[in-house]
Formats: structure tokens, C-alpha cells, sequence
């Protein structure tokens, strides 16, 4: 087996211009999400966005700062992105011995978001989770595969978890909304949760859920406040505090769940507050869960951070069991080739074994990496 | 247990009587003026802009048994400091308080807030009545009784017309804002004309949790029992970052550089955190997509922008990459959060290990230099 010594637990493919339209039935062809050519550079046309997508800075991590732009041309992403064998390459050239593979975020919204013809939606899912099974079928010790889960409702939901884990290189269910599809946390999602278990996967949640009917960012530019990378800590604290008061990890103590990208030093500000605010509020109507808030944090949530000195700081409150490195890459937020120059950095004086579980072992052991798959 | 020297609560609240608007609304609004109503389940406001009435027991309950704190409760038991400020002066003393912040019950100035939309002139008149009941209050004893005055959300000639009106009138040392000076979606470069008047005033500008995004006033929650996620108190620190770089990258902090913004209630220990992400975000950006800023986004937390707690042991533990003169404490009183009459014992025990200067620069003294307060030190 492996020795895992470091593994991202947020990395990112590329979705390849043809990846939609070489898998989707004939009668989905010409509403196929494409790539079309712009002045600016290339970008994705997905129905239901209300603009093209752009991804200059989902491939630009790792070249000189001079060189980003919102705006590129396709030739320009790395192999790696698409090609599994290239991804290996640099995967060992930056050190990283496995990656957690998410898609592209506005593409990934714009699939979750549309979902006024139900068969379209899910066979652009499955389109997206074949190729990706492919591709990490080629390295699935290296390589792991986050599925996508259709935003229909439960029952749709668990037929496309159960089909996507039995697909190799598939370790993770990604939700881009509650199972249920809807914008809050319901009973119905229990169903889900049990299957999850059942499966012995954890959950994967890039960022955030979508609200619902967000399709994607309209400016191309993405100069908006809200959609900028800074704030990327701000929903996932919602959507702990969903899990934990309905009651959802006392049901299914065992289910594991992943913020991906939200980083980790948030973390102790949000378990102290909400224990605090539960002390205090009238027994009557206190969520009726077993344990303090706090307690679900070191037991079923867990967070990635790309670079987080606050963090490794302060890693004992958070939980060392709870946090793991990720390399974004190839987003922006990278240091690829450099990741371990920045590592190395941060974790001065930090003891080896609670450096090996936020590097490596965290991730392996949630990921089940190492288990044949 | 000595109390060395008087606290500075950032983050207090009044209780708007409902005369506190009626006895001061022109006649024609008379019949329209908020009220409290007596239901069922307890007592309520009953404000135009709400769809609900907005009920208040969570607000008044500071101190007491969680036992007997509920969202329902009755006028009758709500603390008289909450709108007599003699009896307040009174509770401040036994809690070790010098002085305080008085904020308005939010969901009430949430509804005050939606009228702008419908009626621009009862909207503003019903902000007036507020600041002029909230200036006879701190009037009272002004060392002691800082009142924040509300800004109204029709734009900036009416927010400038208040604020000059609003800061002449006895113990309002500060506007407050639930959104930015010209009701924009976003800082908008009119929005300078208001800070450069409160440059010319030297006050600081006082937001409790965030002004609202989107340009439009935020929406009182319809569920009088509270039960969404989002309206929960649990998360009151996440759109207050958003605020923070709308100020820095619009470069407000570069053309006024004297500027003091105090985010009330929002907590303390997320800025570090964020401190550390801006920075490392602004570095990575491409030149030309960089926002045109003098400095690093970290260096507007540590001159521009305070925040208050109310608990936060992991903020006093990390107080230096959050920067100690940054920091003030708050009781929150008399809501559900404040400590109440125990804030010094608490106190002791989260600030066990901290050097006395850093321990008075958070309790009192950054409060005392932002907002000016005299004789903040009692021995």
C-alpha cells in the first residue's frame, strides 16, 4: 500500500470541451454544454447561465502571478486538468501523493441549478461522473473521485450515489444542494443520510449548497463582492449548524462530512458560539440533540484549507482529527510546484504525528485511501 | 474579585418603550406610529415593514435563568434600564459597567428600516423620534449613555441632513448604519461625502453585525419563533467580512485615514483569520485585478476597523493577530447573550494570563478612545 505523506483534500479537474458532448444521448446534443471561443478567450455556455463561464483562474495556479487572468484560451490549461497520466506528473512534482477531484465550481453550479427538464439534468451528471470515473480509474489511489448528486429530490439522489460509488475511482458523493433539493435541511434527507452510511463514504461539499436558483455568477469579470474567494467561509457555519440541530449526526453517528475549500481556523470561533448560545437558551425550545454543538466538530465535520497559518496555530482547537491540507490546485490559490516550501513554513515546530494527520492522515482514513478500491 | 476599573460595554440595548416614537411622531402619523400589542403568547411591536409582530423575550433576558428566557414575554418584564436610564445606571453599576453602547433591538429597526421603501417621509420621521428619544436617554448621563444615532436609508442627502442633525443633539456621539450612505447595493463613491463629514465631526461610525447587502433594507425575519438557520445569532459573524472589503478595496480607508468603524455583536476571532485570507488573496491576484490600495488589507483591521464581543475566549487567546487595540468587549445586556451581573467573573476567568494593559485596552479603553469617553478609569 501507499504511504500517503501528503494528500490534497481539494483539488480540481478541468471538464475537456468535449467531455458533455461525447457522452450525452443524441436528443441532448445540441443543448450540450460547450466551449465556444470569445475575443476575450474561451468559455463555457451551460443552459440555464445567464452569462459565459469563463475559467482563467481554475488554470492558472502555479504560473507567475503576471500571467493570471479571468480570461484564457483552453490551450492554456494544464494536461493535468483532463489527462490522468499528466496529473500524476504533477502530482509528483509538487510532492502530493493523492488529491480529492472536484470539478469546476461555476460549471458544477450551473448542472446543480438546472433542473427544469429532469432527464437532462441527471444525464448531464452522469456524463460528468463517467468521465471522471475514467479519469480516476487510471490512479484511484491517487486519484479521488467526488460525484456529483442530482439536485431532483431524495429518490433521484440515492439512485445516482448508488451508481456513482459503484463506479471506479469514486470514493465521495459531492452535494451541491441538500439531497431533498431543497434550500434547507428537511426530514426527507434522512433516506440519504442512511444510504451514505450504509455506504461507508463521507460526504463532500465544495464551499457551500447552492441556495436553489443561483445558476452560476452572471459577470464574467466575477468583480462582485460576493462572489469573491476571500468569503468562502461564510456559508459552511449555516450548514454545520443545519446537521447538528435537526439532529442528523445523532441519527447517523458515523457520517462524516467534508467542507472542501472553506478553511479551518474558523472553526473554534464557531464551536465556542455555539455552545455558548445553547447554554443559554431556555431548555424548552433548545435543539433537542445529544451532545454539545462543539462535539459534532470533532466528531463528524470536517475542513480543507489551502493556506491557513491561523489554523495550524490553533489546530488543537479545532480538532487535529478534523483538518485537512488541500493544494487547490490548479485554482489560483495554489503554491504547486511549492507546496511543501509553504507547509515546511506553517508547521514549524508542530509535532510530526499532528502534522502526518493534517498533511496525510485525515484524509486518507476518512477517504478510506489504501482500501483497494 | 476587585473591579479595577469600570467596564466599556461596545454593545448594549435599549428597549423602545412605544411612546418613545408615539410621544414624538407629528400628528398625522399618530395613528401609525409602532405599538406593543398584548397577544396571546406575550407581548409584541407591532410595527408597520414587519409582516409578523416582532416579539422581544430573547432581548430582555439578559442575566436571568435560560429557564426564563423565551422568545414570548411580557413588557412588564422587561428591565427598567432598558428604557429609564437612571434604573440603567443602576444595573451598569452592579454589573461593573462604566458605560455603554446602546443599540435599538434590531428586529424593531428592521421594520423602521423596510418603511423606507413604501414611505420615505413616515420612515424618516420615525428615525427622528428614535434619535430624539435615544438623546433625552443618554442625555441622562452622557459620560455613561453613548447613543449611536440611526441613519435613515433614503439615500445620502437625507443620511447627511440626520447626521448633522442627529450629532448636535445631546449624548449621540456616533451614527450608526444599517446600510451604506447611499442605500447602494455596494460603496459607492457618493458615499465619501459622509464620511468626510464625520471626518470634520471626528466621529467614529458605529454598524452592529453588517449593514445589509443588495441595497435594500434587511427583511425582518416573518417567523416570530425564529426557528430559520439564518436568522440564528449563531452566525452573526458572516457577512461582517463582507462589509470589511467593500471599505478597504474601495480605498475609503486610504482617503480617510482617520476613519474609525466599530462592528458591533459580529465577535472578534474571525479577523485574523480573515486578516491572514485577504492578504494572501491580494498577493496571488494579478496586478492589474488587484484592488488599488495603499496598503495590505490587514493593515485597515489594525487602524480602521474595531469589532466587539461579547464571548470569545478564542479571540482573547489569539488578541495579537487580531490587534489588541482592535478589540472591544461587550455585554450585550439586556439580551440573551450578556452575562449579566457576572460580566467581571467571567471576565477574570477569560483573561487569566493577559497582561493588564491588553486586558484594560480590551475592557475599556479602546471603546474609550474610539468613542471618546471620558473618565473611562474608576478606581
Amino acid at each position: 500500500m501507499r504511504e500517503y505523506r501528503l494528500v490534497s483534500g481539494d483539488g480540481h479537474i478541468n471538464e475537456p470541451p468535449n467531455l458533455w458532448k461525447d457522452r450525452l444521448a443524441e436528443k441532448f446534443q445540441s443543448r450540450s454544454p460547450r466551449m465556444e471561443e470569445f475575443e476575450e478567450g474561451d468559455a463555457w455556455i451551460f443552459e440555464g447561465s445567464n452569462a459565459p463561464i469563463n475559467f482563467g483562474n481554475n488554470i492558472s495556479g502555479g504560473e507567475p502571478v503576471e500571467e493570471h487572468s479571468a480570461w484564457k484560451k483552453w490551450e492554456r490549461a494544464p494536461h493535468a486538468g483532463y489527462d490522468p497520466a499528466a496529473r500524476l506528473v504533477m502530482q509528483d512534482t509538487d510532492g502530493v501523493d493523492a488529491e480529492v477531484l472536484y470539478p469546476t465550481p461555476r460549471p458544477s453550479l450551473s448542472l446543480f441549478g438546472n433542473r427544469k427538464d429532469p432527464e437532462f439534468h441527471v444525464a448531464c451528471i452522469r456524463a460528468y461522473n463517467d468521465w471522471l470515473s475514467d479519469y480516476a480509474k487510471h490512479a484511484p489511489d491517487r486519484l479521488i473521485g467526488a460525484a456529483m448528486i442530482t439536485t431532483l429530490g431524495v429518490d433521484s439522489a440515492i439512485e445516482e450515489l448508488e451508481r456513482s460509488m459503484k463506479l471506479p475511482g469514486m470514493r465521495t458523493p459531492l452535494l451541491g444542494m441538500w439531497p431533498s433539493g431543497k434550500a434547507e435541511i428537511s426530514p426527507e434527507d434522512d433516506k440519504f443520510w442512511a444510504a451514505v452510511q450504509e455506504l461507508g463514504v463521507p460526504i463532500s461539499i465544495h464551499v457551500s449548497l447552492s441556495a436553489g436558483a443561483g445558476v452560476g455568477d452572471g459577470d464574467p469579470n466575477r468583480t462582485r463582492i460576493g462572489a469573491r474567494g476571500e468569503l468562502r467561509h461564510v456559508s459552511a457555519p449555516a450548514h454545520c449548524l443545519e446537521f447538528i440541530n435537526t439532529g442528523v449526526f445523532d441519527r447517523f453517528p458515523k457520517l462524516d462530512v467534508v467542507f472542501a475549500e472553506t478553511d479551518s481556523s474558523w472553526v473554534p470561533y464557531v464551536k465556542e458560539q455555539f455552545d455558548d448560545r445553547l447554554k443559554r437558551r431556555n431548555p424548552t425550545i433548545k435543539p433537542d440533540i445529544k451532545h454539545v454543538p462543539s462535539y459534532y466538530f470533532e466528531h463528524n465535520i470536517y475542513t480543507t484549507y489551502i493556506t491557513d497559518r491561523y489554523a495550524v496555530k490553533n489546530r488543537h482547537e479545532i480538532g487535529i482529527t478534523q483538518i485537512m491540507w488541500s493544494s487547490d490546485y490548479p485554482h489560483t490559490g495554489t503554491d504547486y510546484p511549492h507546496s511543501w516550501d509553504t507547509i515546511n513554513d506553517h508547521f514549524q515546530g508542530v509535532p510530526e504525528d499532528e502534522k502526518h494527520a493534517i498533511l496525510a492522515g485525515n484524509a486518507a482514513r476518512v477517504y478510506k485511501l489504501g482500501n483497494g478500491k | 474579585m476587585t473591579i479595577e476599573f469600570g467596564l466599556i460595554s461596545g454593545d448594549g440595548h435599549i428597549n423602545e418603550p412605544t411612546n418613545a416614537w408615539k410621544d414624538r411622531l407629528p400628528k398625522k402619523y399618530q395613528d401609525r406610529a409602532p405599538r406593543i400589542e398584548h397577544l396571546e403568547e406575550g407581548d409584541a411591536y407591532i410595527i408597520e415593514g414587519s409582516p409578523a409582530p416582532i416579539n422581544f423575550g430573547n432581548n430582555i433576558c439578559g442575566g436571568r435563568d435560560p429557564e426564563l428566557c423565551g422568545p414570548w414575554k411580557r413588557w412588564e418584564d422587561v428591565p427598567p434600564g432598558g428604557y429609564d436610564p437612571a434604573a440603567r445606571l443602576e444595573e451598569q453599576d452592579i454589573d461593573g459597567v462604566f458605560a455603554e453602547i446602546m443599540y435599538p433591538t434590531p428586529r424593531p429597526t428592521m421594520a423602521v428600516g423596510a418603511i423606507s421603501q413604501r414611505d420615505p417621509e413616515f420612515h424618516l420621521a420615525l428615525v427622528q423620534a428614535y434619535n430624539d428619544w435615544l438623546s433625552e436617554y443618554c442625555g441622562h448621563a452622557p459620560d455613561r449613555l453613548i447613543g449611536p444615532a440611526l441613519m435613515p436609508n433614503l439615500g445620502l442627502e437625507p443620511a447627511l441632513g440626520e447626521l448633522e442633525r442627529a450629532m448636535k443633539l445631546p449624548g449621540l456621539r456616533s451614527p450608526y448604519l444599517t446600510q451604506w450612505p447611499s442605500s447602494g447595493p455596494t460603496i459607492l463613491p457618493d458615499d465619501d461625502r459622509f464620511w468626510a463629514v464625520m471626518r470634520d465631526m471626528d466621529v467614529p461610525l458605529s454598524i452592529h453585525i453588517s449593514v445589509s447587502a443588495g441595497g435594500r433594507p434587511q427583511a425582518v425575519d416573518a417567523d416570530p419563533n425564529r426557528t430559520g438557520f439564518a436568522a440564528r445569532g449563531e452566525l452573526r459573524h458572516t457577512v461582517t467580512p463582507s462589509n470589511c472589503i467593500e471599505f478597504i478595496y474601495t480605498g475609503t480607508f486610504d482617503r480617510f485615514p482617520e476613519m474609525n468603524v466599530v462592528f458591533a455583536e459580529c465577535d472578534s476571532a474571525w479577523v485574523a483569520y480573515v486578516k491572514e485570507q485577504l492578504d494572501n488573496r491580494f498577493k496571488r491576484n494579478f496586478p492589474a485585478a488587484r484592488p488599488k490600495i495603499k496598503e495590505i488589507p490587514s493593515y485597515y483591521f489594525d487602524h480602521n476597523i474595531s469589532t466587539t464581543y461579547i464571548t470569545d475566549d478564542f479571540a482573547i487567546k489569539n488578541r495579537h493577530e487580531i490587534g489588541v487595540s482592535q478589540i472591544m468587549w461587550s455585554s450585550d445586556y439586556p439580551h440573551i447573550g450578556a452575562d449579566y451581573p457576572n460580566s467581571w467573573k467571567n471576565i477574570e476567568v477569560s483573561f487569566k494570563g493577559v497582561p493588564e494593559d491588553e486586558k484594560y485596552a480590551i475592557l475599556a479603553g479602546n471603546a474609550a478612545r474610539v468613542y471618546k469617553i471620558k473618565n473611562g478609569k474608576k478606581s
